[in-house]
């Protein structure tokens, strides 16, 4: 059993049991948080109208989401306590039940690339192709250096224009354009804007290169150059469900996944479940999800077809599942940095850069994807959401806080999941109280 | 002092630092381990010139006659009078390469004398006498070289705790390739410490992302996971890129071992120069072909968590006394 190495710990015994008081009362201890640092969770207002007014257009409001911890995660040796904004029931509690299995077989083992982004810079009407694509890589040098003087602060934290790459297109709908791709290495920041601003320094350099003329000049969200991957080597004794042995369990996953690797209807179902974990960390850490869902998709698809991102296998004694797939995530920046529940949850989660951030949020994903396809082969995912959504329903009914577990058993036991029902069980549980 | 009319024969195995060098200086956490080369050292009463047939006649590998300073530290840690005692050393492994030769030498050195003066000692005094050799060849040892070639096997380092053996699932296979500079490790220490002092924001999270490597990797030792593990050391070795310890050299080595069919390459030891480990999965003779070709040494080893001894795969971490009559 691997000991935590960075003083935190993130398994909490019964967390789920607990009044949100002593949740945030725990999380202080085991991660360090400042009571200064509570309020931001406290404050009923998550994020002051002033500051999403300036943040979209026409603003009316703000809307909420839960947060929630993922726990139980040991990833290269540390714990992390994972902070989780997401409205779907179940994704919490499975990210910490796998995350519980992972650890106990000695956790995942993460890493990302460094954090290279691509900026792409179409030319259309190039009269010339293969004089085009020779005077560009005859210039990479100089195109760098301009790439690079754009960002001057970049570059002294360690960052950079990388690489310049040529890609021809000859046969698009609007007959053949050239586009060059731009690697910049954006430090722990997305690196969205400076990528951005760096390609449109550049094109006119391009166009004066190539004679053509440059139209679309912005990232790609296939981040192929920054991918993150995990692994997770799970000790198949640990997985017994039921009449099921662990070995039979892993089996199934293994036949889960193959299911989904085979084909396409599965495999979006199956990468879903991955992106329900690591979307609900890009939300909570305050990342571009969509551009995370739309790399990780079209990464999925690399091959010429749609599949899936993560793989499962026996060996030995272990279930090994691993993943890889684009994470352009930042740990810094504007956005995050003005939103105090964002600051929150990456103080709590404790990543000290963009790529540790992305080694962790893969890891998250397989998790996810673990407990998912494990719920799918033995008791089927309906159990634990209508469980939660027993909850919900008991909540939204009004049973008070110490009522809600009677109140969620009796809802169960009753096999009508329904809110009438609810409000039923409340009233008569309250008479007899 | 009782008569001294022998020849004493001691081996001390090489190391390479999986993961975590330079780092380990800023509190941070290394792996290191010993590898089945080693340095023997044979001591004989002065005058008495050890004979050149150590070896049975085999292939000479390079020797040469211990440095005076080591040995008159040695032998003042051990009560000999150095005087008395003449000592060669010979390698089957390259030096100054950030193997970790001088400190194989080092606890060599300290068992033969021990054995010389007839004291049975601790390994922990065997390695505390070694790190003060150890200062006679690198002004400022970290104390890895010499705690891992002491006590042999596959060690997790950090700073304020004892050395901690890690257990493997399997062993590694690696290939080391020696690069034509040799390492520079003072010059790199000296100027990773300036380059920090003058920019801490910049250089304590890289360290802390190769700490977390470095983590990850004994998990990925420790479940078998040899794909992870690889790349784990890849992701290091950028790293170490990064803080200016790499040279062009090294990550040519890094880049061949990678395109070559490694799992995953990095420089190992102080950097600035040295060698490289790349770890393997299947036939290993192909990438230490490639390294040869292209004009570097390599070969292969592996990493059993095991102790080491003399000649590879002998007797581990035995050392031996022989009895040889002088002149």
């Amino acid at each position: 059993m691997a000991m935590p190495h960075n003083g935190k710990k993130s398994r909490i015994e019964g967390f789920y049991r607990m009044q949100r008081s002593e949740r945030l009362a725990r999380l202080a201890t085991a991660a360090g948080i400042r009571e200064g640092e509570v309020a931001a969770l406290l404050d009923p207002n998550p994020l002051p109208f002033e500051k999403a007014n300036h943040m979209v257009e026409n603003a009316i409001g703000v809307v909420g989401l839960p947060l929630g911890v993922g726990l139980n995660f040991l990833i290269n040796g540390r714990e992390y306590l994972v902070p989780m904004a997401v409205e779907e029931a179940s994704v919490v509690a499975a990210a910490s039940h796998a995350a519980r299995l992972v650890r106990d077989s000695g956790g995942f083992v993460a890493e990302a690339d460094p954090p290279v982004m691509i900026a792409q810079i179409q030319l259309v009407k190039v009269p010339d192709m293969d004089a085009a694509v020779r005077r560009i890589t005859a210039a990479t040098p100089q195109l760098l250096a301009s790439a690079n003087a754009v960002h001057p602060n970049m570059v002294k934290r360690g960052g950079g224009a990388r690489a310049i790459e040529v890609r021809p297109l000859l046969d698009t709908a609007c007959g053949p354009m050239l586009v060059v791709h731009l690697l910049v290495e954006v430090g722990d920041a997305m690196g969205a804007n400076a990528v951005n601003t760096i390609a449109e320094a550049l094109a006119p350099s391009l166009e004066e290169l190539t004679a053509g003329q440059v139209r679309l000049r912005i990232l790609s969200n296939l981040a192929d150059e920054r991918l993150a991957r995990a692994t997770a080597r799970i000790e198949m004794r640990l997985l017994r469900s039921g009449t099921l042995s662990g070995r039979e369990v892993s089996e199934r996953v293994v036949e889960a996944w193959a299911f989904a690797a085979a084909d396409p209807y599965r495999a979006a179902t199956h990468n879903k479940g991955i992106m329900n974990g690591i979307d609900a960390v890009a939300i909570a850490t305050g990342n571009d999800w969509r551009g995370i869902e739309a790399g990780a998709h079209a990464y999925a698809a690399r091959n010429g077809r749609y599949t899936s991102l993560s793989e499962w296998r026996i060996e030995e004694d272990r279930l090994v599942g691993t993943i890889e797939l684009p994470l352009a995530v930042g740990t810094v920046g504007g956005n995050l940095e003005c939103n105090p529940r964002i600051r929150f949850g990456l103080h709590l989660l404790g990543v000290s850069s963009a790529r540790e951030l992305a080694g962790v949020m893969a890891a998250v994903g397989l998790g996810q994807n673990f407990a998912a396809m494990r719920a799918l082969v033995t008791h089927g995912i309906q159990r634990g959401h209508m469980s939660l959504h027993a909850r919900g329903l008991a909540v939204a009914a009004g049973a008070p806080e110490d009522l809600v577990e009677q109140v969620v058993k009796q809802l169960l036991a009753s096999g009508e999941i329904k809110l009438s029902k609810a409000r039923e069980i409340v009233q008569s549980v309250q008479l007899g109280a | 002092m009782r008569d001294l009319p022998q020849v004493v024969r001691c081996a001390a195995p090489g190391k390479v630092i999986l993961l975590g060098e330079h780092v380990v200086v800023y509190g941070r956490a290394a792996l290191a381990a010993s590898i089945d080369r080693c340095v023997e050292v044979e001591i004989a009463p002065s005058g008495c010139v050890p004979q050149p047939d150590w070896f049975d006649g085999r292939t000479s590998p390079p020797q040469w006659p211990v440095p005076p300073e080591a040995l008159r530290r040695a032998a003042e840690l051990t009560g000999v009078d150095p005087a008395e005692i003449a000592a060669m050393a010979r390698a089957t492994m390259p030096s100054a390469a950030g193997l970790g030769s001088s400190a194989a030498l080092s606890v060599a050195l300290v068992r033969a004398l021990a054995t010389l003066a007839g004291q049975s000692l601790t390994d922990a005094a065997v390695c505390s006498r070694a790190f003060e050799i150890e200062k006679i060849f690198h002004g400022f040892p970290s104390g890895i070289d010499n705690t891992v070639v002491t006590y042999g096997g596959l060690l997790a380092f950090k700073h304020g705790t004892a050395p901690r053996p890690v257990v493997l699932r399997q062993p590694l296979p690696l290939v080391i390739g020696v690069g034509r500079a040799p390492r520079a490790t003072q010059r790199t220490v000296r100027g990773l410490r300036q380059r920090w002092e003058a920019n801490p924001e910049r250089y304590e999270p890289l360290f802390d992302e190769v700490d977390g490597l470095v983590r990850g990797a004994e998990t990925a030792i420790g479940t078998g996971d040899l794909r992870s593990l690889g790349r784990l050391m890849s992701a290091n070795h950028d790293l170490l890129k990064r803080i200016g310890i790499s040279t062009e050299e090294l990550d040519q080595m890094v880049a061949l071992a990678c395109t070559g069919g490694a799992l995953g390459a990095k420089l190992t030891g102080g950097g600035g120069g040295g060698a490289v480990i790349a770890l393997c999965d299947g036939d290993r003779e192909p990438l230490v072909n490639a390294f040869v070709n292209a004009g570097w040494d390599a070969f292969a080893t592996d990493i059993t968590g095991q102790e080491h001894g003399l000649n590879a795969g002998d007797d581990a971490g035995r050392f031996e006394q022989r009895d040889h009559a002088c002149g």
